[in-house]
């Protein structure tokens, strides 16, 4: 069950299930609604010219689709990834991007949701606990639009 | 890999050049045959000629050449006053003095020693005797003569079904494709296949007409001719796969110069009347048999293909790691993805065919204004979503007569400004980005804004709207009066309404008595083009062969290399390089090949380059993705069709790096 609190400034999609994935010992969840697919890792085609954060570009069935290092953004101590397991594609406003996860946990609803007022980004402002996993809910527009600028810098 | 190729000797060039002289001294009929003729001396002057060696001299000629083929194309009566046809070639000086239809049009130009042993690389007679020689890549041979093999197997197997009477379409359909591929890749090494590429074009020529419905039975000469083709391209193959082999080539004497004339002929011989050129629905220009199907149901076809893909990656996924399966899957993969390349590609539409309906169109306005002009076309190869060229079609014939109405002066006051008789209006496209560009540009009178804002008080519009506010504004017109062709006002203002609803807006630019551009930007999903397919560190990069004008062994193209700046052997010019590998940040790589390029602004450069892979038709998506608008060196991508992404380099971006 999602503990609604009416203090915290929720995802606008403000569902109740939740894509839990891992990167190395560190859990995340985004809520479903932006989750077009999970396929499996392809080796990403890179571009000249754009920071570590773009991995590069695959083809999903024809359509060019970034591949984003999301590690770059999320984790402080980034290790070298050895074999990403996964892709998963996300939408927002019309446009996909695919970032890749060392482990896909699973769908979950959440017993526990916290705001953790301390991490003054926007993007993981509140955290989850379920009875395998305790992490960090992303906020996919605010990643979307912080990870745009990163780029376009 | 190396070889050494024969090349012929700078007499032969002479000899054609005596031959044009020669002919100030006949009498010369302007009939079909002498007129074929004319056009193919120029031909071989230009086969001989080098661009970068004196590029005014060749462009005279080839204005010559292309007049002639304009007008042939255009079915424009030859009329009995064309009699005048003076060459003088004294001292390397050439000259043409033409009387057309009661004008009269010079061509004067010199050729400072145009050509050397080393440009002279043509073997016109196919024999290889009386030669230079000069290394070329033996691989390089082989995937052409791999090439020939299968255009050979393909006539081969269909010759026999040619006849006398009416023509099987499908068969004609199939020549065309094969010598049309294999023109395709004899012009990448042109160095030693333009004879393929000239016998190649004139068989085309014959065929598209035969395809389009112009040339409907096969009399018993033509048949002779088609047989005649197939005999040439026999004898110019076995002779490179015996050179290739080491041995003496046929001897045999396939006097190509006739050949090329006659296959023209065969064109020529069944006239075209102007209603089978005149209509430029989309409809009347697709080529042969078809079916219409509607892009919605194109669309849902390609939904269907995706659900197909989905439901491999699902299976592949459950079967991850079971070797054969996973194997067969990925197959499966590929081969859905290719499907859905294919029905895209239903949906482009050569923007060439869509050019081919304004030649007449502007000769018919040169009689009626009396005005002179040759058309230009650019960026012909480049296929467009049809929906696109569709929309653009009305816009850029309304386009077209405002630069003819508007733009280009009449003969008399071009004469007065100083500028040539005939005034030049090009139709190009190109791609920026993830737009397209229709562009006309005319080298006429320019606008005069003074005059247009002058105008535009009398009409009571708001001077402070811009240049083209105003001249997009409903019922505005510069003109006082009304014609056949414009005055009325309603022409940009459509213009302007037909690209902003298909998303895209105008551009124009304009000098004074220079000239004027007005261009058409649209947004673009995905188009078809031919590229260059180039390896940087196991990496593919692909670059549109319309921008690349020679390619080059870096070590053997160069004279001198001194801060970046490039002089090609014979040639005074020094342009800027770049590295490619230096630019894409790879670990230092030997660059082995060079290729000259130029931008749309004729700005050219040498980009060096690790591996040349070959030449591929792609379609080509650009990035609309906001993560894929850091830079502009590759906005675009394909899929190669080993299943690869290929990053697609823009030229006018690289020319950044070497500033």
């Amino acid at each position: 069950m999602l503990n609604s609190n009416k203090n915290v400034n929720y995802d606008s999609a403000n569902t109740d299930r939740y894509l839990i994935f891992r990167w190395q010992q560190n859990h995340f969840a985004i809520s479903i609604n932006y989750v077009k697919e999970v396929m499996e890792y392809e080796i990403p085609t890179p571009l000249p010219g754009y920071p570590n954060l773009l991995r590069g570009i695959i083809s999903l069935r024809g359509e060019i689709c970034p591949v984003l290092d999301l590690r770059e953004i999320l984790i402080k101590d980034v290790k070298n990834v050895t074999k990403p397991n996964k892709l998963i594609v996300i939408q927002y406003q019309g446009f996909k991007a695919t970032f890749d996860v060392d482990q896909l946990c699973g769908i979950d609803s959440f017993n526990e949701i916290n705001c953790s007022s301390q991490d003054g980004a926007k993007i993981s402002k509140r955290t989850f606990k379920t009875d395998k996993y305790r992490g960090s809910i992303l906020s996919i527009p605010s990643l979307w639009d912080f990870a745009v600028k990163l780029i376009q810098q | 890999m190396s070889s050494q190729i024969p090349f012929y000797k700078q007499e032969v060039f002479n000899d054609y050049f005596k031959e044009l002289s020669s002919l100030s001294d006949r009498d010369v009929d302007f009939d079909e045959l002498s007129w074929s003729y004319l056009s193919d001396l120029c031909l071989k002057v230009l086969t001989f000629a080098e661009v970068d060696k004196n590029e005014s001299a060749v462009d005279s000629i080839r204005m010559l050449y292309d007049k002639l083929e304009y007008l042939r194309f255009a079915d424009a009566p030859v009329e009995t006053d064309f009699i005048e046809l003076n060459e003088i070639i004294r001292d390397q000086i050439i000259g043409f003095k033409i009387l057309l239809n009661g004008e009269t049009y010079a061509f004067n130009t010199t050729f400072n020693s145009i050509v050397s042993d080393e440009y002279l690389e043509h073997n016109l007679d196919g024999t290889f005797r009386d030669c230079v020689t000069t290394s070329i890549d033996l691989e390089q041979m082989k995937s052409f003569m791999n090439e020939c093999r299968v255009v050979m197997n393909t006539w081969d197997s269909l010759i026999d079904l040619i006849s006398p009477g009416p023509i099987n379409l499908e068969v004609a359909q199939e020549l065309y494709r094969s010598i049309h591929n294999l023109k395709g890749v004899a012009s990448f090494f042109s160095n030693f296949a333009i004879v393929y590429v000239k016998i190649c074009h004139e068989t085309e020529s014959f065929f598209q007409r035969v395809i389009d419905g112009r040339i409907s039975k096969l009399n018993d000469s033509q048949i002779d001719c088609i047989l005649r083709i197939h005999d040439i391209l026999k004898i110019l193959f076995n002779n490179l796969d015996r050179f290739i082999q080491g041995r003496e080539p046929y001897y045999e004497n396939l006097n190509l110069p006739k050949s090329l004339a006659s296959i023209r002929l065969l064109t020529l011989s069944q006239k075209v009347s102007s209603e089978d050129i005149l209509p430029v629905s989309l409809n009347h220009l697709a080529f042969g048999e078809s079916v219409r199907v509607s892009v919605m149901q194109l669309e849902e076809l390609i939904e269907t293909v995706q659900r197909i893909k989905l439901n491999t990656n699902e299976l592949l996924g459950k079967y991850q790691g079971e070797n054969n399966l996973e194997k067969d899957l990925r197959f499966l993969e590929n081969s859905v993805l290719r499907m859905q390349d294919q029905i895209q590609d239903m949906r482009l539409f050569p923007i060439g065919l869509l050019f081919e309906s304004f030649s007449k169109q502007v000769y018919d306005l040169q009689k009626q204004l009396k005005k002179s002009v040759n058309l230009e076309f650019r960026g012909t190869e480049t296929k467009v979503d049809s929906t696109v060229a569709d929309s653009v079609l009305t816009p850029l014939i309304h386009l077209v007569r405002n630069a003819m109405d508007h733009g280009i002066e009449t003969r008399e006051e071009r004469q007065k400004l100083g500028k040539t008789v005939y005034g030049k209006i090009t139709i190009s496209v190109t791609c920026r980005g993830n737009e397209i560009l229709f562009e006309v540009s005319d080298d006429g009178r320019g606008i005069d804004e003074d005059n247009i804002r002058k105008i535009a008080i009398e009409k009571g519009l708001d001077s402070s709207l811009k240049l083209k506010e105003i001249l997009c504004s409903p019922g505005f017109t510069s003109k006082r009066h009304i014609s056949d062709i414009s005055g009325r006002g309603a022409g940009m203002d459509a213009v302007a309404a037909e690209v902003e609803r298909i998303g895209g807006y105008l551009e124009i630019e304009s000098i004074l008595n220079k000239g004027c551009t007005v261009r058409l930007v649209l947004p673009l999903d995905f188009y078809s083009d031919d590229f260059l397919l180039i390896q940087s560190n196991q990496l593919n990069y692909l670059i549109p062969v319309n921008s690349v004008l020679k390619v080059f062994r870096t070590q053997e193209g160069f004279s001198s290399e001194i801060r970046n700046l490039f002089r090609i052997k014979n040639n005074t010019e020094k342009i800027p390089s770049v590295s490619l590998t230096k630019i894409l940040e790879h670990p230092v790589d030997n660059d082995m090949v060079s290729l000259l390029v130029e931008s749309n602004v004729k700005n050219r450069l040498v980009i060096k380059v690790p591996k040349i892979i070959g030449k591929q038709a792609v379609v080509v998506r650009p990035f609309r993705n906001p993560f894929l608008q850091r830079n502009r060196i590759i906005s675009s991508a394909a899929t190669l069709k080993n299943g690869m992404l290929a990053g697609v380099l823009d030229v006018d971006t690289l020319f950044a790096y070497a500033e």
